[in-house]
């Protein structure tokens, strides 16, 4: 009897854990990540987290299993954390105190429930009943008020090769939305760096291992291994969730369901929460896409539709493929639009008005930006903190390319009654445009950058990638891209990992004229503050007996140098390309010949993209009137035309 | 049919107030083009760009420009900071000499000068405190919306709310913005007939000012909605043009000046014809 009872207890419990599990099995079905077959990366730091949506409250309960494998040859005996939503619990904290940061001006007369924090309540290691230790720490600016990463002292160290469980029991309460993570009106919620998340454990460039884990300052995101998430969120089943990876539902009771995130190879989670947000779904290849959008931005949801479809076509054609399985993409209401223009795992964010003119392509601009960001912060995770130019600059490179290759090469901007801007011309004029003394190095550590960061760390870059496509010919610009994609996919590649790859494809370039002096021109555009400025001094033309000597004189300024083309245009029609290799400040060109020059231009073809004025590259011996006098009637006339209409007023 | 009989009067028989008119602007803007055609042979010199101006816009070219040249970019704010004042005190002066002209339906220069002696200065101050009106109206709507817009973008569920506020607001001041005409005018027509004090004649007359306002506003309207589809038309047209009918816009643009010129000429005449009429 009793054995029979104990067979039929076995039975209960059989079924009961089997019902228990049901849903998250079967919620799941339809959310299989392409990676499940094998991992895709090394996979170092795994989430499992089960959350409770309070949102009333805007707050998280959540439990939370890492697991870490320790692939340092040190044996590990503290974990550091990044604690990030702590940047906005109070004014003390680095994000805040310096009022560099978004929304740092609207701090004050803050009431209590619209700050936010995430705090952990208990933290055990596998097998040991007693909790971890915490305590704050500040390895970025010493802040001892910041609490934005939190130590860990383990009971026991994790050696070598092993891997660490670790049990997290957390609170997460969103913040009334500063930059990106937060909540707005009407139930809108935002989660991003909401959870404890691991930092990176790894040998920095002196070959010292540790962990780096920096501080939330303004401008750093992101740094962080591939690894797994799987999110279970109990939230109102009438909402609208989305986030990183694929995601399936199962309703829990009347009002309530469990939605169930699963993101594999993946460096973060993000995920957004709304009873008011409307949801397309589209295919491509097997590629699952999710656009989210209130439904007053209906009438321009296909742009976005259009500009991420295109994205993955042009990423995959051109850098590599994209491994994963969906990509879901937010325009927020205006009411959480500081939540939008951001990028996370396999999850996007844009950022548009009602009746946006479809001439202003700023919609698929930033769509394509953060989409971008899939391959270079994502799938290449560099460290954004320590080198925000590989992700931000190329992100930027690849937003102009998209976009000119999407909506064409002059007008991909803005294109209204003939007066069109183009992406990358838009993005050079931002680099172009920074004031003099007023930069820093591309290279330079994001907290330590002084000057306008958008235009050093975004403009420069890409302008400088352009230049560097100029000079290399697009086939070979993009094999070396796909190239460097392929080695460090999945990885946290550096700086110097490209520039090595860049250094060594440029000597095996011998047609190119800037191969021999590669070194020191990437060298002082990454690491140097120069620009440079080439320009026609002045040309000179003497005859006699029908014999012409021409000397033209040209100048570089600023100490940025490369090798330039010139191009000498003669009255009978021949046109001359010459090389100049640019590391003098001046330099004569002396030609002869039975014809007079027409024209001398540097860089015809605008390669080189780093020269601050391209308007003094050139010299025409008989400049043309009719230029000037469109623009000056244009204007004149728009003169004329405000006059009278207010002349109709008064 | 008041804007009809009006347009047909002021491009019919009174085309040479219209060409007086237009031939004062011009004079205005003549300096401002060849101070630019100046202006832009500093900041270009000899170089192609200039040649590439003649082609599509490029924006490369104008934001170097801008970039690099921000002294010489200097002395041409400096040159409509001297000429749009003026270029306005021309165009209210010369509203006294048309005023005149169409009540005398006299066509002669003589007439339009003695317009401007007689009435220039009354016509003048009526014009500055229609500015210090208008300044201060459009103050009134438009701080309210921008000092409120990013209140609107974080607690207002909808944005085709907002844009529709926008929307409604800009309606509001086009309103108030054609009131103050309306005012502004009426007053300049009673100044025609009663040559008395100038403020006195601004505030008085409601009932007169009032009626111009509602029934002449599907004329007025009318007139202004032409102005804006020329304009629409213009910009349609001319970023159609072939880069090198660079004259052929030029003379484009000064009809399509001297059409504008004529509309608000009609306008003037609907506001008189009526004050005239029911006086």
């Amino acid at each position: 009897m009793v054995l029979l009872i104990l067979r039929a207890m076995r039975l209960i419990i059989f079924f009961m854990s089997f019902f228990s599990l049901l849903p998250s099995f079967a919620d799941t079905s339809t959310c299989r990540e392409k990676s499940d077959a094998h991992a895709l990366s090394l996979r170092t730091t795994n989430y499992v987290m089960e959350l409770d949506l309070d949102e009333s409250k805007h707050q998280v309960q959540g439990k939370s299993t890492i697991t870490w494998v320790n692939r340092s040859p040190d044996a590990v005996s503290t974990l550091r954390l990044y604690m990030y939503l702590n940047a906005f619990s109070n004014r003390k904290s680095s994000y805040l105190r310096n009022g560099r940061g978004i929304g740092s001006d609207q701090v004050d007369d803050r009431p209590a429930e619209d700050w936010g924090w995430v705090k952990v309540s208990q933290a055990h290691q596998e097998k040991v009943e007693e909790p971890l230790k915490q305590s704050y720490v500040s390895p970025t600016d010493g802040n001892p008020e910041d609490q934005t990463v939190l130590e860990i002292a383990l009971w026991e160290p994790v050696d070598a090769g092993d891997t660490l469980r670790l049990e997290l029991e957390f609170e997460s309460k969103l913040p009334r939305i500063f930059g990106r993570s937060g909540f707005a009106e009407f139930s809108f919620m935002h989660w991003v760096h909401w959870y404890p998340k691991l930092g990176v454990y790894e040998e920095d460039l002196d070959g010292t291992w540790g962990w780096n884990c920096h501080q939330f300052l303004p401008q750093m995101e992101f740094y962080g291994n591939h690894g797994n998430y799987e999110v279970l969120i109990n939230a109102p089943s009438h909402w609208t969730l989305g986030g990183s990876g694929c995601m399936g539902v199962s309703v829990l009771d009347d009002s309530r369901s469990r939605f169930h995130f699963v993101a594999h190879d993946v460096i973060d989670f993000a995920w957004v929460a709304s009873p008011h947000l409307q949801v397309i779904e589209e295919q491509w290849n097997d590629v699952h896409l999710r656009y989210l959008y209130p439904s007053s931005h209906a009438g321009h949801a296909d742009r976005l539709v259009q500009a991420a479809t295109f994205g993955l076509e042009y990423m995959t054609q051109y850098v590599g493929d994209y491994p994963y399985t969906t990509l879901t993409v937010l325009d927020p209401p205006v009411y959480g639009l500081r939540s939008g223009f951001m990028e996370y795992p396999t999850y996007i964010t844009g950022g548009s008005f009602y009746a946006w003119p479809r001439q202003i392509r700023t919609i698929e601009s930033l769509v394509l930006h953060e989409f971008a960001h899939q391959y270079f912060m994502q799938l290449l995770a560099n460290n954004e903190k320590e080198e925000a130019w590989l992700d931000e600059g190329f992100a930027t490179y690849y937003e102009d390319r998209i976009m000119e290759a999407m909506l064409g090469e002059r007008s991909s901007l803005f294109d209204v009654f003939g007066y069109h801007v183009s992406n990358s011309a838009f993005t050079r004029n931002e680099y172009v445009s920074i004031a003099e003394g007023k930069t820093d190095p591309i290279g330079t550590k994001s907290w330590e950058i002084e000057g306008p960061y958008k235009a050093i760390i975004y403009s420069k870059t890409a302008t400088f990638l352009k230049t560097l496509e100029c000079y290399m010919g697009r086939q070979d610009f993009d094999a070396m891209m796909r190239r460097y994609f392929e080695a460090h996919k999945f990885t946290n590649p550096r700086g110097e990992d490209f520039l090595n790859l860049l250094r060594a494809t440029l000597k095996t370039q011998d047609d190119n004229i800037l191969s021999p002096h590669a070194d020191a021109f990437i060298d002082e555009a990454i690491f140097g503050t120069s620009t440079c400025d080439y320009l026609i001094k002045d040309v000179k033309q003497d005859g006699q007996g029908g014999i012409f000597d021409h000397t033209i004189r040209l100048e570089r300024r600023g100490d940025l140098s490369i090798p330039v083309e010139v191009a000498v245009k003669f009255e009978d029609g021949v046109d001359q390309l010459l090389v100049w290799d640019g590391q003098e400040q001046a330099h004569e060109m002396h030609l002869s010949g039975p014809h007079r020059i027409l024209s001398v231009e540097i860089d015809p073809h605008r390669k080189n993209q780093m020269d601050i004025n391209f308007n003094n590259n050139s010299f025409a011996a008989r400049p043309g009137k009719l230029g000037r006098a469109k623009y000056a009637g244009k204007l004149a006339f728009w003169f004329q035309q405000i006059t009278n209409t207010l002349a109709v007023l008064l | 049919m008041r804007y009809v009989q009006s347009m047909k009067k002021v491009f019919g028989v009174h085309r040479k107030v219209v060409w007086i008119c237009y031939v004062v602007l011009l004079i205005v803007s003549i300096p401002l083009a060849f101070l630019l055609y100046d202006l832009f042979a500093k900041v270009w010199e000899d170089s192609l760009s200039v040649e590439r101006l003649i082609g599509e816009f490029d924006y490369t070219i104008w934001r170097d420009a801008l970039n690099q040249e921000q002294e010489t970019w200097k002395s041409l704010w400096k040159m409509l900071a001297v000429l749009f004042p003026i270029g306005l005190m021309l165009m209210s002066l010369s509203s006294a000499g048309v005023y005149y002209c169409l009540d005398k339906k006299s066509v002669r220069v003589g007439d339009f000068l003695k317009g401007i002696r007689t009435l220039g200065w009354r016509y003048l101050a009526i014009a500055l405190v229609m500015i210090c009106l208008l300044a201060l109206w459009s103050l009134a709507i438009w701080t309210y919306y921008l000092s409120h817009l990013f209140e609107f973008l974080e607690f207002w569920k909808d944005d085709r709310y907002i844009v529709w506020l926008g929307a409604g607001l800009l309606a509001i001041w086009g309103v108030g913005a054609y009131v103050l005409f309306m005012i502004g005018n009426v007053a300049k027509v009673e100044q025609l007939q009663c040559r008395g004090n100038v403020l006195r004649s601004f505030f008085t007359g409601w009932r007169n000012k009032w009626n111009a306002c509602i029934r002449l506003a599907p004329s007025i309207l009318l007139i202004i909605s032409i102005g804006i589809a020329i304009t629409v038309l213009y910009l349609g047209l001319s970023s159609t043009f072939k880069p090198s009918a660079v004259l052929v816009l030029l003379l484009f643009q000064q009809l399509v000046t001297w059409g504008k010129v004529g509309l608000r000429i009609s306008a003037y005449e609907t506001v008189r014809s009526f004050v005239v009429g029911t006086s």
